[in-house]
């Protein structure tokens, strides 16, 4: 199984949303990153057959999407940031009517799948309410439902875990990561840890254009050495903020000694600092995180 | 494909919202009708109803020529008799007032009967006289005549053969079948259910899920176009049930369900052969398509904005400035001018052409009316019919090509336009 991005452009006017995008992806999870406006959705909206490229192809096992139209969309699975759900219909009748609109005439097998995804989003007891009545989250596992109605070969996922509580998310976490090993999976979050340890391969998106493409691994290993641990006095970190990416800061319990050695009305904080070169003689050099590389590509100084 | 068309049939129609608005306007659409009967009128208006029903049956399905003496001599001896005493309103029994006002109709029907086959021999023998080029006329005027008179002809021929019944039903029916305000509350309903269909998803953003799923958007399009005409057939048909059943509780309806039309004295030259059921489907059918043009055109809004307002705006709107049009606009009824002779006045005489005139298309059956295609006489009716679904048929592919659109995203909402433009302008 193949989904292959072959020189991608998509224009909006005169606006270029998506540049020159190729990948081959096979089976197994990719994260989609970048910042708003990167092209995330842009790419995603024309996998899932609701945007056309300016130019370039997509093809699906050798042979274009647009071309083999609901033979595609058939063993496609989406899941966009808005996901619409229709107020007035329970969650059971919005995933028989999405199961009518993905082609599933089989009315006890559509019934069965139903049952199964509401006990795999947890939304079994809350089956015969209005989506109207529904949390965010309780709307977002729903949408997630209707992704996977079909049981898709291609899932495209967009901001998935939005709204979702840390329990829900690593619900669907290891949901992913137990059906990726025969679909190709790609899932755009701004949340990275969600994807750190599921990712096969990370995309990162930038203006419009794949600056990298590789595995988790691989981006953690190229961190290596730009990360820093750093602790400062308080008086400092508007100056380190100036000059460097931060990721983190946190305020430092002191010890007698350190509360010492520093003036009393200025505590020390520890900053975790991307940078190339060695921000200070005291930085220490720690593993790096996605939310770390993530940061080093898109963040901003100053922030 | 059935699964989907159900589908989308409950989506419009599951909703506290429908269900309140659709009981609201059915119990105004059914007092407003019983109001037009005189159904409220305390002045006996059941047993004047069933009075006249009774009388009737005594000579419901004989033929005219065995009741016609027995009718005349009944009715010349009720009106010998009646004096001011029996004269005043509500007496029942023999020479009261009642008695005397429903012979009056069954007189009146009889004549009319009686003397039909001599007016249809005179159209007839006049159009013989112009079939034989007794008019001295261009050769082409000439030739068209010549064609005219031989539809005439064609359409006068077969006498019609009546039996006695009570038309009073029908002749209220069919006179009272032109265009109401209610008649314009029952489409602005239709407007608001069918207006969300297609562009509810995009305010819902749940297009996206509609579009990347198998069916797609050609055959979303499709469900969707069938679930809006399969309702608006529904609605019509259950307004057209409520309102036989309204009427059968004042007049014996069924009776004369088979008569021919040209039993009821309005339609006398109606150049057509059919029966009094068959002109009611024609009627409802006319009413459909009449009804399919207005959901069709609140489609294509639906679809080139993709927002619910304008369909509800634009819809709202044209049902009302149907009503103003129907009442005050010349010519915006079937056009009854004069047959233009020369083949190069098509287009002035299709200028009368108006889908409007489907709603209330009885004028196309009280007289023989054709238009003048190129020598040819076709009926008006028909030109009218292939008008309006050439019509129906430019707004399908419309709405079809502004819903399946690739180019944007983003709708065409000229509000939203003016928005962006107004700012750049400020900024």
């Amino acid at each position: 199984m193949e989904l292959k991005f072959d020189n991608v452009c998509k224009n909006y006017g005169k606006k270029r949303a998506l540049v020159d995008f190729s990948a081959t992806l096979t089976e197994g999870v990719y994260a989609l990153l970048g910042p708003n406006g990167a092209g995330k959705s842009t790419l995603m909206n024309m996998t899932a057959d609701i945007l056309r490229p300016t130019a370039g192809t997509i093809t699906y096992n050798g042979e274009s999407i647009y071309k083999l139209g609901d033979k595609f969309r058939a063993v496609l699975g989406f899941l966009p940031q808005s996901a619409g759900l229709y107020n007035s219909f329970s969650a059971r009748s919005l995933l028989r009517y999405y199961g009518c609109l993905k082609g599933m005439d089989d009315k006890k097998a559509i019934e069965a799948r139903i049952d199964e995804l509401l006990e795999l989003v947890n939304l079994t007891a809350d089956a015969s309410r209005k989506a109207g009545q529904y949390s965010g989250g309780m709307r977002q596992r729903l949408g997630i439902a209707v992704a996977l109605l079909n049981d898709p070969k291609v899932l495209i996922l967009d901001e998935p875990t939005a709204g979702l509580d840390p329990k829900e998310r690593i619900r669907f976490r290891n949901i992913i990561s137990k059906i990726s090993f025969d679909r190709i999976v790609i899932l755009a979050t701004h949340i990275v840890s969600d994807v750190e340890y599921i990712a096969k391969d990370v995309l990162l998106l930038r203006q419009g254009q794949l600056i990298r493409d590789t595995d988790v691994s691989s981006l953690l290993a190229e961190m290596e050495g730009k990360v820093w641990d750093i602790k400062v006095l308080a008086a400092e970190v508007p100056s380190f903020m100036q000059k460097y990416k931060i990721s983190n800061i946190t305020k430092v319990s002191e010890t007698e000694e350190e509360a010492e050695a520093t003036n009393a009305e200025n505590g020390l904080t520890a900053l975790r600092v991307l940078s190339d070169e060695r921000p200070s003689e005291t930085a220490t050099p720690v593993p790096a995180s996605l939310e770390d590389v993530y940061l080093y590509y898109f963040g901003e100084v100053g922030i | 494909m059935l699964r989907l068309i159900r589908a989308e049939l409950k989506k419009m129609t599951v909703s506290k919202f429908f269900l309140v608005t659709a009981v609201l306007v059915g119990v105004v659409y059914i007092v407003m009708l019983l109001q037009t009967l005189g159904f409220f009128d305390p002045e006996g208006y059941f047993s004047t109803a069933s009075y006249e029903n009774k009388l009737f049956q005594q000579y419901q399905g004989q033929s005219v020529d065995d009741c016609k003496n027995e009718i005349y001599n009944e009715y010349s001896r009720l009106e010998s008799a009646s004096t001011d005493d029996n004269q005043a309103p509500g007496q029942y029994g023999p020479y009261a007032y009642q008695d005397r006002l429903i012979y009056q109709k069954l007189h009146e029907q009889v004549k009319y009967f009686d003397t039909y086959h001599d007016t249809i021999k005179l159209v007839l023998q006049n159009a013989m006289k112009v079939k034989q080029k007794q008019l001295d006329l261009s050769p082409y005027t000439n030739e068209f005549l010549v064609r005219q008179s031989d539809r005439v002809i064609e359409a006068y021929q077969y006498k019609k053969d009546f039996s006695i019944y009570n038309s009073s039903g029908w002749t209220n029916w069919l006179g009272r079948a032109s265009i109401s305000v209610m008649d314009f509350l029952l489409l602005a309903f239709l407007v608001v259910v069918i207006a969300p269909v297609f562009c509810s998803e995009h305010e819902k953003g749940a297009f996206y899920l509609v579009f990347s799923s198998r069916r797609g958007r050609g055959k979303t399009f499709l469900a969707k176009l069938l679930a809006c005409t399969i309702f608006t057939l529904a609605f019509t048909l259950i307004l057209l049930i409520i309102k036989f059943a309204v009427y059968s509780l004042r007049f014996d309806m069924f009776a004369g369900l088979l008569q021919p039309l040209q039993s009821i004295p309005d339609f006398q030259m109606c150049p057509y052969s059919i029966n009094i059921l068959q002109t009611l489907l024609l009627l409802y059918l006319f009413r459909i398509l009449f009804y399919l043009v207005v959901v069709f055109f609140t489609l294509l809004v639906s679809c080139l904005f993709k927002s619910v307002l304008f369909p509800f705006i634009i819809g709202g709107a044209m049902s009302i400035s149907l009503l103003f049009l129907q009442q005050y606009a010349a010519g915006y009824q079937v056009g009854f001018s004069d047959i233009n002779f020369s083949k190069f006045y098509l287009f002035k005489d299709l200028q009368t052409y108006s889908f409007t005139a489907l709603y209330n298309p009885l004028a196309f059956f009280e007289k023989f009316d054709v238009v003048n295609l190129f020598g040819f006489p076709v009926y008006r009716l028909t030109v009218n019919i292939a008008l309006t679904l050439l019509l129906i048929a430019v707004l399908i592919t419309l709405a079809y090509f502004a819903y399946t659109r690739q180019v944007s995203l983003s709708s065409w909402n000229p509000v939203r336009l003016l928005r962006k433009k107004s700012k750049e302008a400020l900024s």
